[in-house]
């Protein structure tokens, strides 16, 4: 039962990778991982010169805007990833039912699917951004000993909980058509909004400023910005252990949710049913 | 008369990673109005690519092929005024418009007004048997309904040339019957339609085609009717033989001289192999079953079959249809 | 008897309905559609905030916000509809009809077109009563002819991107997927161009969005007018008739190349 889980997910990876990348040879599929993420940062960059035009630089607050810009592709990837992998297995490959008759692990082969977008190319995207945003936009970046320690204590938390967050989005994806994909664009733009991707949540109005503190990226985000930005000194115990119990709650509530979906969809017969226009 | 279909020499062929593939060699064959005319062949003999050429869907890499008296290549709007398509197992539509709607938009890529659109929708809903499923969204049909709606809706246009690829695919016995007999009819009662039929079921193609051409290879091996086949075929010894599990093996029983050719068919859960073998003369028998027993297995049965287009089909090409 | 005018006008017709039932059948699309984006939409706003800048930039957002509506449609609706429909097998049945390819792609951009304008409309009313935003009530009229044109010049050029995904199957859609970033970029979706050097905004008055959203900005923040903004109204309205022109005849090259090929209706690429 093990061998067969990690041979699916090995699969599954290379599965996921093949889709992502085999459409086109190797230079197109390098610019196209460049030119998304780079274009998408310059757009934040020249919304700041446009609104500080002719005043001086702030570098925290453009550091702060780009560095959380390029942080949110792992939100972005695991978010329309989890729910394109569904529905294409499902409506545009169906390969669904025979993924799930076999024995290899269902919940393991969806992760293996998503795992080239969202921890490969998210993360080749944030070293592009990184470089094209320090050595060309003049963003200062300042990591110290103690903000790399707390770099290497946040990633594997906020890792667990990018995981158990793309198994509820996977959950969810049994039960919606191909063209609901507006929805995942609304819990996107959700997370964008509120989860201190651009500015601190106290920016937002009263009415939804406390809303950010139940957004699981806010934490996600800030426990890898701070350190990059070398601002992680500000980071508290606190604020990391808050971060790490919604890396849990999502972990635990994500399994939980994938195998209901999974189980329910069976019941309601969908699971492999083509709801495509 | 203009024939409905002529192709002459003509040739596709397809660009493949280990070099070209010839899907269609020098066909050149008629079909007039009024025919039933058959495409039969094994997968990958260039039935369907013939077809999507006669609709306009793929250009022919040389060669000629006239539609109506039209020109595939430089006449195709005039072609698609009177031709429609069906393939089986392919079930165009949009899954969240209902039958009935998806009837009419197909009607109006053919310019009818909405009194004819309504009219004909509503017959051939009764022609197909979806009458209670008309008002049903198209993705919570099953697959066979789904199929009717596909042949609904490629008579649409009340095609002068129909094409249907494998229409009875994944049909349940009674529909497929009522399908053929619809096809029939219409030809019948307008001596000026033409169908053109691919097809994998021999029995479909004996009962229903005025004429077939068999198809291997991209070649046109024999365009002839059914009846006039199995009557030139008539000599040949078929013999029906059903062994235990043969494998592979069985195809050297197709060394064995006098054996014009081979189907087989296993069937995993009765553990048995079924053997269709077309011989030259009876004197070949014997031959046969000392090759079958040398191969270790027992023959459970052994009985001479007529003449069928099957087995003038295994006659000429040398295997079946699998 | 069918007449080659009904050949155009029917099937046009016929898939605008079919699109419009079809956008407005399914009453969760409907409302997750027209108002989830806004949120994204409401991010860029309050950076503004954040970065001090003047209230006049957040109606740049709104209104680059709802020239996106259109541009996104454009792109994953028209542009990329005849790689979906062949992905669920209904290409075919488009090409062995003698409806005409061009019709039914108008008829596809004008469905698309009513389907976003309600999201357009959610997109403004947010900008108008969360954010503040003051539109010279005047300048509507014109600027109303300044937005359909430059609308119209944007599906246009979605009819030509859809010849390509006659050809090209998942290239087409990673291309779509490709050009998202980099148009909002260089058509200063949420910011005056005047910030790029001349050579990029040369390049970017190519793209009808860049134009437009320029031409809407002046006019509802500092009162230009169609007269005083002739010249770029004008390269407008020529575009017009040149992306069509051009749809059309990459269309039927396309059409033809793929044939071909053999990859018209060629399936899972």
């Amino acid at each position: 039962m093990a061998i067969e889980g990690w041979r699916g997910f090995k699969a599954a990876v290379w599965l996921g990778w093949q889709i992502d990348s085999n459409w086109t040879d190797i230079f197109l599929f390098s610019l196209y991982t460049i030119i998304k993420p780079v274009f998408g940062m310059l757009t934040f960059a020249f919304m700041y010169l446009a609104a500080t035009a002719g005043g001086p630089i702030d570098p925290e607050k453009l550091a702060y805007i780009l560095v959380g810009s390029s942080l949110f592709t792992y939100a972005g990837n695991a978010i329309w990833n989890s729910f394109f992998a569904v529905h294409e297995d499902k409506e545009h490959y169906m390969t669904i039912r025979y993924l799930n008759i076999a024995p290899s692990n269902f919940t393991l082969y969806y992760l293996g699917r998503i795992t080239p977008s969202v921890l490969f190319s998210s993360t080749i995207s944030l070293i592009i951004n990184l470089a094209v945003g320090v050595f060309l936009l003049g963003m200062k970046v300042d990591p110290t000993s103690q903000t790399t320690a707390y770099l290497l204590v946040s990633i594997p938390i906020v890792a667990l909980g990018i995981i158990g967050y793309a198994l509820m989005v996977v959950g969810v994806s049994f039960f919606t058509t191909r063209y609901l994909w507006s929805l995942v664009d609304g819990l996107t733009g959700l997370s964008f909004l509120l989860g201190g991707v651009l500015y601190p949540p106290t920016v937002l109005p009263p009415a939804i400023k406390w809303i950010s503190q139940i957004v699981p990226w806010y934490y996600w985000i800030e426990m890898l910005r701070s350190p990059i930005i070398g601002s992680g000194a500000g980071l508290t115990l606190s604020f990391i252990l808050l971060g790490a119990a919604f890396s849990a709650a999502f972990l635990v509530l994500g399994i939980w949710f994938f195998n209901w979906s999974v189980n329910r969809a069976k019941r309601d017969g969908t699971l492999d049913m083509v709801i495509s226009w | 008369m203009r024939e409905s279909v002529r192709t002459e020499d003509l040739t596709r062929t397809f660009r493949g990673e280990e070099g070209e593939i010839k899907a269609l060699d020098g066909v050149s064959l008629s079909v007039m109005p009024g025919e039933i005319f058959g495409l039969l062949g094994p997968n990958g003999a260039g039935k369907t690519t013939l077809t999507k050429i006669l609709c306009t869907l793929l250009l022919p890499t040389s060669g000629k092929a006239f539609v109506n008296g039209y020109d595939v290549v430089q006449e195709t709007a005039k072609i698609k005024e009177v031709i429609n398509l069906a393939s089986g197992g392919e079930t165009p539509g949009y899954g969240i418009l209902t039958v009935r709607e998806n009837l009419w938009f197909f009607s109006q890529l053919y310019g009818l007004s909405n009194e004819e659109s309504k009219k004909r929708v509503s017959q051939l809903i009764d022609a197909v048997g979806l009458q209670e499923k008309a008002k049903e969204r198209m993705n919570r049909l099953s697959s066979g309904m789904k199929q009717r709606l596909n042949i609904a809706r490629s008579m649409i246009n009340d095609p002068r040339i129909l094409f249907l690829d494998e229409p009875t695919l994944g049909l349940d016995v009674v529909f497929a019957q009522e399908i053929r007999q619809y096809i029939e009819k219409l030809v019948k009662v307008d001596p000026e339609k033409t169908v053109l039929l691919t097809t994998h079921y021999m029995a479909e193609a004996d009962e229903m085609c005025d004429r077939v051409a068999i198809i291997d290879k991209g070649k046109i091996i024999v365009v002839e009717a059914p009846a006039r086949l199995k009557s030139l075929f008539s000599k040949d010894v078929n013999l029906l033989v059903e062994v235990s599990f043969i494998g592979s093996r069985a195809d050297e029983l197709l060394k064995l001289k006098g054996v014009k050719g081979l189907s087989v068919t296993h069937s995993p859960e009765k553990n048995t192999t079924t053997l269709k073998l077309v011989l030259e003369e009876e004197s070949t028998i014997p031959d046969v079953i000392s090759a079958i027993k040398e191969m270790g297995v027992t023959m459970h049965m052994m009985n001479k079959a007529e003449t069928t287009l099957e087995t003038v089909f295994i006659s000429l090409v040398g295997r079946g249809l699998e | 008897m069918t007449s080659k005018l009904d050949l155009i006008i029917k099937p046009a017709f016929s898939r605008a309905y079919i699109r419009i039932v079809m956008g407005n059948r399914v009453w969760a699309e409907v409302l997750t559609d027209s108002m989830l984006p806004v949120l994204s939409l409401a991010a860029y706003v309050y950076t503004y905030y954040f970065l001090g800048a003047s209230s006049q930039y957040v109606g740049f957002v709104i209104l680059g916000g709802a020239m996106l509506a259109f541009w996104s449609n454009v792109l994953w609706s028209v542009g990329s509809q005849l790689y979906w429909e062949k992905e669920d097998g209904n290409l075919e049945t488009f090409f062995i009809s003698p409806a005409s390819k061009m019709s039914l792609l108008t008829g596809m951009a004008f469905g698309g077109v009513v389907n976003t304008a309600l999201r357009v409309i959610v997109t403004i009313a947010v900008g108008v009563i969360v954010f503040g935003v003051h539109f010279d009530p005047s300048q509507i009229p014109e600027a109303l002819s300044v937005f359909g044109l430059t609308v119209i010049d944007l599906y246009a050029l979605g009819m030509v991107f859809s010849s390509l995904y006659l050809l090209y199957g998942r290239e087409a859609w990673h291309i779509s997927n490709l050009l998202t970033e980099p148009v909002s970029f260089i058509s200063g979706l949420y910011y005056p161009i005047q910030f790029f050097p001349f050579w990029l905004q040369a390049l970017a008055s190519l793209i009808p969005m860049t134009l437009g959203l320029d031409i809407l900005r002046r006019m509802f923040f500092n009162g230009s007018t169609i007269l005083s903004e002739s010249l770029e109204v004008g390269v407008l309205a020529i575009m017009a008739p040149v992306l069509i022109l051009l749809a059309k005849f990459a269309l039927d090259y396309m059409e033809q190349f793929s044939k071909r090929e053999g990859r018209l209706t060629l399936r899972w690429q």
